[in-house]
């Protein structure tokens, strides 16, 4: 039987002129792990929310969903009365066939996107708990369950930690753990990793392979990055991007012939085939390998060889990309190729004739006097126009040094100055005028007011005190900076109803009004979907045009590889290793792009996929090496 | 750490209350003596980390200031000692303000004693037991606070880089921080749906909530409650009787000394020392079984 | 409703009898006592009709949240002593959200600051006095909310009240029954404390009372928060 089957759902928010939801029908049976997939705003944080009864948003909402066969709406007043009539006459299929509330709480749960959001105590143990003293367990049951659910989560080592001293990751295996005690059949997921750095989000998706394979819980799961979830999951469902009706065209597939929410729905690899075919903007978020092999079969980069058909042959992992890549050399004869990188080095902006902007030298700090160095010694430059982007792990002191280089905290020793002068020495009102610009990892800490508009004018007016004495001249530069960053449809909406990647671009428009010469981001590329990134990525290069001076903190490796100009990586408080994308990334062995670990040793000095299959193109005798670049930056993340 | 007591959490409470409700109003040297020396001892022992030089100090000065400062606004006593803008500061106002310090401050010092003697878990099963709701409240406040003090510090750095906190000024300071303040509460209001969202997702608002924590009401626990409720008793009749009355107006004038008031101060030193002996005896238990080891 | 007046006029009962057994058994201390009575007791019921009112788990987060605001508001403003936004987020609580949570929000925040800030016989009276200012703001909403200025004088009220309340704990705790004169002295030593209480009230009630109650409408009519007679979606 079906364990949860949405029936021709369509909802629409109050006051919304279009639907968020159109036609949705689906079914995920018992131990599946299914995977809603589309970009910001197509509806699948919706969904998993109607799902959830008891966090159900308000609005419209026509058709059913079934879970265990039951309604899962709340029985309204009317039917219980049905109902209890008929249970006079001893029929309760009526009765029956709502969910309870017992069987809704319990029966699905759900984790969602922001870790520190889903805690509700303050000590791991009570937070472990706290689901089952609402169900009303006795003790010696709560105490058994929550006992084993930390020993299956490894939680032990912290049960009786204060949760606000968690990490993300620890956070968010907590929010895990917490639901799982309840033994839901249906797990509900709504990009539970995004807020994560790699490592933690590695590790929640180890947990959740256990939880589905040794456990049988049922998932559903929405996500917009499919590199690492397309090898776990049973099905992937597409959902229509909001903004693309174009796709809304009858074509062949079955599922192409509706106007619904959902596109598509089967096995990862039809699904993957789906995407690809039709340029649906979530192909590009695909795993490098199934992208490497629809470029190979595709015929558009003109690669001569063939590879074996059908679904099977598709790979999604890093080790099958590489058994796909080792076995098109065989066919072509050799054992390893080289990629030239000089043809990516020569495409950045920023060469070594340019003026330094931002200089840190030897720098050093420490939270107190007894409390270890976090920084110690770290050294950098940065280059007018220039993008760096600097990684490095948890805890290795990357936010802290952003913090420094923008003048927010002091160094106890080493030096860093702007345009030569030292950051100390500006005096108030200066640093942050026409000198630096901070995008903070949450975007909307720089939201004060009650719509984006508001904000934004005040920024305007702060940074350019009446240029020439009228408002006209600032208004029309924010509006000149809205259209650029295309958020003029947004300005007055409040700062926390619009998606993370328009309050991203919002943010920037703030931060940017001050025309800064350096612009500092933290972790810019945070759970912003395929699209969101390309979009901040061609703009940074827009500014870097005109001499913005970028440095971007992050942990994605892909980022770095695709849009920086040269990267660091932090390490025990210091700046370890540095270089352009091309090199850096070769040498390292694990913190690095999956295209590069894909062609380790197979394709030499190739980091981004965009090289992968350019190397191709030159092995075919150079036919079209450059006569489309348009078409292969496509693929590029 | 957790250290989970032998005793049922009422025991420990019952103690508190029984010697801090009678510290607090009594109205006898002796009384206020034990109470002094058992949270005293108690404190030196087992709460070792909560005393500070500076906060022994801090009481020093409060007891002589209640002291010092009593005899000028009682001039009730007999004895004049000086006389201030004419009038009398007596021998008498003076002891009673030690006493009346001296109270204060034993008060003060069991208040610090509860932490060691409830421990946190312990005091909110207690409260959980007879006010869920509010425990809640009171658990989700103690995660929010510091979480919102690493929120305003986040806020605070965004601000200053947008330029808010250009001006150094304090009218614009202030304002600057009520803009941050501004931003804060946006951000906490839009966590507490959030949170309550999740409350909800798991069950909160079904009936019969539960608690995790349990712990066993034993015969053993019932005897030591009554046990602390004998002793309050003998204080108590002590008291209602007058048998530990001390008038310190015009001269002071104690009650005369009886049965009942010895064995109501007895009662009470008893009370107030337990925690301390306690202590000591898991001490003792714990250094014979490391020898035995 | 009718079961809650039983135990209201049960608790109202309680405050006499408990204060004038306590009387005759502490009798010489018997103004400190009656007085922890009176706090304690005014807490007790309203407490108990909270805990025993249904109340939507977003309702409870806010109220929790709003308690952390005015509990951090302690530590945020710490450069400026005396300036604390307490009073003012308990009567915006109040003036949006009704008496009673204007009550929770502020005798809770007592509560809970004294956690950080050290707990004593006083927390009672901290409970007592800032829970009134929040209950008493809840039934003025309507004038409240129309007029500024006696919004104003509200605050002024509010930082006068509390100092006369926590003196007159002073006086009963570091001196003998109650003497006028050391009463009148206390006021007089707290003046300084009492004229920032009363200028920070207004000063907060003036800048937050416009945005923070702006924020509690967008959420109420967003998330549908604060119903009374709504129960679910």
């Amino acid at each position: 039987m079906e364990l949860l089957s949405v029936e021709n759902v369509t909802f629409r928010y109050p006051n919304a002129d279009s639907d968020a939801l159109k036609g949705v029908s689906l079914s995920v049976s018992e131990g599946q792990w299914a995977v809603l997939c589309g970009l910001s705003g197509c509806g699948k944080s919706t969904l998993l929310k109607l799902i959830k009864r008891e966090i159900a948003p308000y609005g419209q909402m026509s058709g059913r969903i079934l879970f265990t066969g039951k309604d899962t709406r709340k029985k309204s007043p009317a039917e219980g009365r049905n109902a209890s009539s008929s249970a006079n006459r001893g029929d309760t299929t009526a009765e029956r066939s709502f969910l309870s509330d017992r069987e809704a709480a319990e029966g699905i749960g759900i984790v969602m996107q922001d870790p520190e959001a889903q805690i509700v105590t303050d000590e791991v143990w009570h937070e472990l708990a706290f689901g089952l003293e609402n169900l009303g367990l006795p003790s010696e049951t709560i105490r058994r369950r929550v006992a084993e659910m930390a020993s299956f989560f490894g939680i032990e080592d912290w049960y009786h930690k204060k949760t606000f001293e968690l990490s993300g990751g620890q956070k968010q295996l907590l929010n895990l753990a917490s639901t799982l005690v309840m033994n839901p059949r249906l797990l509900l997921l709504d990009e539970p990793t995004a807020q994560l750095d790699p490592i933690a989000a590695g590790e929640f998706r180890n947990v959740l392979t256990r939880i589905n394979r040794d456990l049988g819980v049922t998932i559903l799961m929405a996500e917009h990055r499919l590199e690492e979830v397309m090898p776990l999951a049973d099905r992937i469902i597409v959902m229509r991007d909001r903004e693309d009706r174009a796709l809304a065209r009858t074509d062949d597939t079955a599922a192409g012939t509706n106007d619904g929410s959902i596109l598509f729905s089967g096995t990862p690899a039809e699904a993957a085939r789906y995407l690809n075919a039709h340029s649906h903007p979530m192909a590009a978020a695909l795993p490098s390998a199934t992208r490497v092999y629809f470029a190979l079969t595709g015929g558009d980069i003109g690669w001569g060889g063939t590879l074996p058909a059908g679904d099977t042959a598709i790979p999604f992992t890093v080790r099958d990309g590489r058994n796909l890549l080792a076995n098109c050399l065989d066919a072509a004869g050799s054992r390893t190729q080289s990629f030239a990188s000089s043809e990516n080095e020569g495409a950045t902006k920023a060469d070594n004739n340019r003026p330094t902007v931002l200089e840190a030298r030897d720098v050093r700090f420490r939270y107190a006097k007894q409390s270890p160095d976090v920084l110690s010694g770290a050294s950098l430059e940065l280059r007018e126009g220039e993008h760096y982007c600097l990684l490095g792990g948890n805890g290795s002191g990357k936010t802290t040094l952003l913090s420094l280089l923008a003048g927010l905290t002091k160094p106890y020793a080493g030096s860093i100055r702007l345009s030569g002068k030292k950051l100390s020495s500006f005096g108030t009102g200066e640093l942050y005028r026409g000198n630096l610009a901070l995008l903070p990892q949450q975007p909307r800490d720089v939201f004060v007011e009650k719509t984006i508009r508001e904000d934004l004018e005040n920024a305007f007016l702060r940074m350019n005190p009446s240029r020439d004495g009228s408002d006209t001249s600032v208004n029309a530069e924010m509006t000149r900076m809205c259209e650029r960053l295309r958020i003029t449809d947004i300005l007055d909406s409040h700062p926390y109803d619009v998606s993370g990647g328009e309050l991203q671009k919002a943010a920037l428009a703030k931060v940017l009004a001050s025309r800064p010469k350096v612009l500092l981001l933290d972790e810019p590329a945070k759970g912003i979907d395929v699209r969101g990134k390309q979009e901040l990525a061609e703009l940074l290069d827009e500014l870097r045009d005109e001499g913005l001076a970028v440095i971007s903190v992050t942990h994605d490796a892909e980022w770095a590889a695709a849009h920086a100009d040269r990267c660091g990586l932090l390490f025990d408080g210091e700046i370890i290793s540095e270089g352009a994308p091309g090199a850096f990334f070769a040498d390292n062995a694990f913190y690095t792009t999956a295209a590069n670990r894909m062609a380790r040793g197979i394709i030499e000095g190739a980091v981004v996929l965009d090289d992968v299959i350019r190397s191709f193109r030159n092995n075919d005798g150079g036919a079209g090496k450059h006569d489309d670049p348009a078409d292969t930056e496509e693929v590029t993340p | 750490m957790v250290v989970r007591p032998r005793r049922h959490p009422l025991v420990p409470l019952t103690i508190l209350l029984s010697v801090l409700l009678i510290a607090m109003f009594a109205q006898t040297p002796a009384l206020t003596a034990a109470a002094f020396i058992g949270a005293a001892l108690y404190l030196a022992t087992a709460g070792r980390t909560a005393l500070t030089w500076r906060g022994i100090l801090g009481y020093l000065i409060l007891w002589l200031l209640v002291a010092v400062t009593n005899p000028l606004f009682s001039t009730g006593g007999a004895t004049p000692i000086v006389f201030v803008n004419g009038r009398p500061y007596t021998k008498e106002a003076l002891l009673y303000g030690i006493h009346l310090g001296g109270m204060l401050i034993s008060v003060l010092l069991w208040f610090r004693c509860e932490t060691f003697l409830v421990s946190d878990e312990n005091r909110f099963f207690l409260f959980g037991r007879i006010a869920p709701k509010t425990a809640l409240l009171i658990s989700s406040v103690l995660r929010f606070v510091p979480l919102l003090r690493r929120r305003a510090d986040a806020m605070r750095a965004a601000q200053t880089a947008v330029g808010v906190y250009d001006d150094p000024d304090w009218l614009h300071r202030t304002k600057s921080t009520m803009t941050t303040w501004s931003a804060l509460t946006t951000w906490s209001l839009e966590h507490a749906i959030d949170a309550g969202a999740a409350m909800k997702a798991r069950g909160y608002g079904l009936p019969g909530r539960t608690t995790y924590r349990t712990c066993h009401f034993t015969m053993t626990d019932a005897a030591c409650i009554i046990g602390i409720l004998a002793l309050d008793a003998i204080v108590i009749t002590a008291l209602v009787a007058g048998d530990l009355d001390i008038s310190y107006y015009p001269s002071i004038v104690t009650s005369p000394v009886n049965g009942r008031a010895i064995a109501g101060i007895i009662a009470y030193a008893a009370l107030a020392l337990t925690p301390f002996f306690e202590f000591l005896k898991e001490e003792i238990r714990w250094s014979f079984y490391r020898l035995k080891m | 409703m009718k079961r809650r007046w039983i135990t209201f006029l049960l608790f109202f009962a309680m405050i006499p009898a408990v204060a004038v057994g306590g009387a005759l058994v502490f009798r010489e201390r018997h103004y400190a006592w009656i007085s922890l009575c009176v706090a304690v007791l005014t807490c007790l019921p309203i407490l108990y009709d909270f805990e025993r009112r249904e109340t939507g788990s977003a309702d409870l987060m806010v109220l929790s949240v709003l308690t952390s605001l005015s509990v951090a508001g302690r530590f945020l403003f710490a450069w400026l002593p005396g300036f604390k936004p307490v009073t003012a987020i308990t009567v915006i609580t109040a003036l949006w959200l009704g008496a009673e949570p204007g009550f929770i929000v502020g005798s809770m925040t007592a509560l809970l600051s004294n956690f950080y800030f050290g707990q004593g016989p006083w927390t009672p009276f901290q409970m007592f006095s800032w829970g009134l200012i929040g209950g008493l703001a809840g039934l003025l909403a309507r004038p409240l909310r129309k007029h500024k200025l006696l919004l104003c004088l509200y605050g002024v009220f509010a930082g006068v009240f509390y100092s006369l309340i926590m003196d007159l704990w002073s006086t009963f705790w570091m001196g003998e029954g109650f003497s006028l004169s050391r009463y009148l002295t206390l006021i007089a030593a707290a003046l300084p404390t009492t004229i920032e209480y009363a200028v920070s009230n207004v000063i907060f009630l003036l800048a937050l009372t416009g945005p923070v109650g702006d924020k509690l409408d967008r959420i109420r009519v967003k998330y549908g928060l604060f119903r009374e007679s709504e129960s679910d979606n």
